[in-house]
């Protein structure tokens, strides 16, 4: 026998280890015993997009000819799931890991993060069939993809800092939880992923399309878009501005998520 | 509540290193936070100013230290907090007040296995539960083989852990969470779980991190014999307050013996500073039991202990296992000037024999409604003293019973006019005990009545015939309804009902009655006891009761109420006791039960 760890360091370490190991035990239990497995984070993404490009060019259909609507679609799509995945999987992190938190003592922050990485993970996964795709269409790489990676981390950094505000509400108060499915719905619909932006821009509702600059996912998607495709739409603003206005709402929001839930870890306990 | 220094059994070492400072921690848990769950129960609620809540107090300024090296065990039922405590001193729960120090890393084993994950394998978990009790990587490849060894599932590792059998879960959680050396080991009645081969291994690692790596361990339990056996030190926690603290010897034996005794705040306080009080030798206050278990055992003891001079000329047998048959035999026994000796027809032991050989009483009376019985007493007499006259008593049912036995009592010239009787119904054994040292001394007719039955002719007629000045009825409306004893209220005599409220509160009304009647209650005398549910254990002790002078006292010794009831009672009559008897077995009055007697009454004389 021998010590295992002692020092404030070697806790951080052990924390990502054990980070670590939680998401590879929900990536094994995933799919586990399911015959196409791993496939599905692939598979997933791509049907969704078929269908909903069958639907939207051929039964409603939107005026969009900068680059084939379907690229248009899976791109918003995988980075609108990364933050819903992310957002619902932290929910009921800490509600579902009751049992350990009343034994062990643990970092609870360790529960939502864990999920927001996974819904990472898995997003990494699903670009496989974003690549795909975007070579069926024969659009290939330009320099801006290089950034990807940074709209990504931001990405996180704001799904985690809205995933420790609900998974610490939802402690307290179950309908966060019901509540949770109807927002991501709304937010959906909100964010220009199956209809471009263009095309509200040019109805008359103004107000509307103010609104819509605030919706953070709005920045991310179509910073994202810009980013793979190297095409700027004519609503976009400049991929430096964009990274320079999501950093803003990622670090901001992180704050306010680690805020609340460093000041409700305490008693989670009581009420899980 | 109350300082620790009235509950501290060992001075603090203070020259020993503490490791776990609990300092006046408190838990209160809210009541109210399990309902709300959703928004608008919280808003209607504000609304409705019910947000403030029903609290539950789990730990109730609870202060103690383990010091390095210590094998602290902690104590008490199931729901007595301890585990609450446990959390705290882990790190899992935050005390609502009071603060919790512990110096170095913890290793928990609370619940073994919490954060398996059933789906996954073995291989898969011990990484995944060493990450959680925080492992490096490289720490777990190294001691892989040694867990898988201690737990031995090497054939089962790449099994799913849902297919595994509770015992292999508990072995793998506990060598996973024991490979390490930590600083502080707390170990939560996880070594319950697990068949005996599991439990000794599990000792055996425990007792290899204490002597070899001096950690610091503190294990809890309801089991007491665990404790003593691993603990040096002891807690013992009960509803949420420290009952007792010190060596694990004396705190495991107080929580055997009085584990499930309990009683309002006020009893248990005093009963446990009783225990907790430095032990003197006291000089006046002996104790002595019969704990046989069986009347008729102790009978015979009793009469075997007797000088043979001391035996007198007469003797009335009843049967062991007819209390209110006994309690008749104690009443003639007062009136014939007799032993007493209780016998089973189904044990008819060879002392017995030798008992009846030896004493050669010049008469024996036999008392039962059992044919068969009285026969087998009869041939054994008849076998052992020929020469001893034989007279019999019977009566088709209690109330004839003791009828008959007075009758025969009235044969002889008595000194003794009889302006008491006494009527009881054949279970009120405990009353009859406790009015015994009055009646066996004024040696009062006794009548049996059975209850909400309409009293016998033959029973009325025998009370009208002692022109009683005072009738004593020992049972309340339940047992004799008014309409029942209707004709006793025709009696020139009058009624006096005896119906308590508890075991303190008749024994009370008992005493003041006697107290009443010229019965000298208070004074330096002996002190019987026996449990009123067990009641049968006393029923011999007519005779030593009268020889003696003693008084008798009824104790339930789990009802502190009782226990501390009792004390205020016999104190209130200025009864100061010379000994102490006991009429029960072990469970009954354990060591500590006397202990607390003793030690309660040690200020006087």
């Amino acid at each position: 026998m021998s010590k295992a760890h002692s020092s404030e360091k070697g806790n951080n370490k052990n924390s990502l280890y054990l980070l670590y190991n939680l998401i590879s035990k929900e990536f094994k239990l995933k799919y586990r015993r399911s015959v196409l497995g791993i496939a599905w984070s692939v598979l997933n993404p791509l049907l969704m997009m078929v269908v909903m490009a069958l639907i939207f060019t051929n039964i409603f259909r939107f005026e969009f000819n900068f680059y084939p609507f379907a690229v248009y679609l899976i791109l918003g799509q995988t980075l609108f799931a990364l933050f819903q995945d992310g957002t619902t999987g932290a929910l009921n992190s800490i509600n579902d890991s009751a049992s350990l938190i009343k034994k062990v003592r643990i970092n609870k922050i360790i529960f939502p993060t864990e999920k927001v990485l996974f819904a990472v993970v898995n997003f990494a996964f699903s670009l496989i069939a974003v690549i795909a795709v975007m070579i069926f269409f024969g659009m290939g790489p330009n320099w801006q993809v290089l950034l990807i990676p940074v709209l990504v981390v931001l990405l996180a950094v704001f799904t985690l800092g809205v995933g420790y505000l609900i998974s610490s509400l939802a402690v307290f108060f179950r309908d966060v939880v019901h509540l949770w499915g109807v927002v991501m719905t709304i937010w959906f619909y909100f964010t220009p992923i199956f209809w471009p932006y263009e095309a509200l821009a040019a109805t008359g509702f103004s107000w509307v399309v103010t609104l819509i600059q605030f919706n953070p996912m709005y920045h991310f998607v179509s910073t994202f878009r810009q980013m793979a495709t190297g095409i700027s739409l004519p609503t976009d603003l400049s991929v430096m501005m964009e990274l320079g206005l999501c950093s803003i709402f990622a670090f901001v929001t992180f704050a306010i998520g680690l805020f609340v839930f460093k000041k409700l870890e305490k008693k989670f306990i009581l009420y899980v | 509540m109350y300082d620790n220094e009235d509950i501290t059994l060992t001075p603090d070492a203070s020259a020993e290193h503490p490791v776990i400072e609990v300092d006046h921690v408190s838990m209160v848990f809210n009541m109210a936070s399990e309902r709300i769950q959703s928004l608008k129960e919280y808003f209607i609620k504000i609304i409705k100013r019910e947000l403030m809540f029903k609290e539950f107090v789990a730990l109730d300024d609870v202060s103690l230290t383990v010091n390095q090296g210590d094998v602290f065990g902690l104590v008490g039922s199931n729901g007595s907090g301890k585990s609450t405590l446990l959390k705290i001193i882990a790190g899992v729960l935050e005390p609502s007040k009071g603060t919790c120090k512990v110096e170095g890393s913890i290793a928990p084993l609370i619940e073994l296995g919490a954060g398996f994950d059933m789906e996954l394998s073995a291989r898969e978990n011990i990484y995944l539960n060493g990450a959680l009790l925080g492992y490096s990587r490289q720490f777990i490849n190294d001691h892989f083989d040694s867990i898988v060894d201690f737990a031995e599932i090497r054939d089962f590792l790449d099994m799913p852990m849902k297919n595994y059998s509770s015992g292999m879960v508990a072995r793998i959680a506990f060598a996973i969470a024991t490979e390490t050396i930590p600083d502080v080991l707390i170990v939560d009645e996880v070594l319950s779980v697990g068949d005996y081969m599991f439990q000794e291994k599990c000792e055996k690692r425990i007792n290899a991190l204490i002597t070899d790596h001096h950690v610091t361990v503190l294990i809890v339990s309801h089991d007491g014999q665990l404790i003593e056996r691993l603990c040096n030190k002891a807690a013992w926690i009960e509803k949420g307050h420290l009952r007792l603290l010190g060596d694990a010897a004396t705190v495991c034996d107080a929580y055997k013996a009085l584990g499930w005794h309990l009683g309002s705040e006020e009893s248990e306080r005093r009963v446990f500073q009783l225990l907790a009080a430095e032990p003197q030798e006291s000089k006046t206050c002996k104790h002595m039991a019969y704990g046989s278990g069986d009347p008729a055992v102790t009978s015979l003891e009793l009469l075997k202990a007797k000088e043979p001079d001391a035996l007198l000329d007469r003797v009335v047998i009843a049967p062991a296992d007819e209390p209110a048959t006994c309690m008749v035999a104690n009443s003639l026994c007062s009136r014939t000037d007799a032993d007493l000796l209780l016998a089973s027809e189904k044990r008819m032991p060879d002392e017995l024999l030798e008992l009846m050989e030896r004493a050669s009483w010049k008469e024996a009376i036999i008392l039962g409604s059992d044919a068969s019985f009285r026969k087998s007493i009869r041939s054994l007499i008849a076998d052992a003293s020929p020469c001893t006259e034989l007279s019999e008593i019977d009566g088709d049912d209690p109330g004839m019973l003791s009828v008959n036995a007075h009758f025969f009592a009235e044969r002889e010239p008595c000194d003794a006019a009889h302006d008491k009787v006494i009527i009881a119904y054949p279970e009120c054994v405990p009353d009859m005990l406790l009015v015994m040292p009055f009646s066996y001394e004024r040696k009062v007719p006794l009548f049996l009545a059975t209850p909400n039955e309409p009293l016998q002719e033959d029973v009325l007629e025998a009370i009208r015939s002692c022109h009683p000045e005072e009738m004593l009825l020992l049972g309340g409306e339940d047992v004799f309804p008014e309409e029942m004893v209707r004709p006793l209220h025709e009696e020139p005599a009058t009624l006096t009902r005896v119906c308590g409220n508890g075991v303190v509160d008749a024994a009370g009304i008992i005493y003041s009655w006697m107290d009443d009647n010229a019965f000298d209650v208070g004074g330096e005398r002996e002190v019987f006891f026996a449990s009123p549910w067990h009641a049968d254990q006393a029923l011999g002790i007519g005779p030593l009761l009268h020889q003696r002078g003693a008084l008798m006292a009824l104790q339930d010794s789990r009802d502190l109420d009782n226990v501390m009831g009792n004390v205020e009672l016999l104190k209130r009559y200025e009864v100061r006791p010379v000994a102490f008897t006991f009429f029960g077995t072990n469970e009954q009055f354990h060591d500590a039960d006397k202990r607390i007697l003793r030690r309660a009454f040690r200020d006087e004389g």
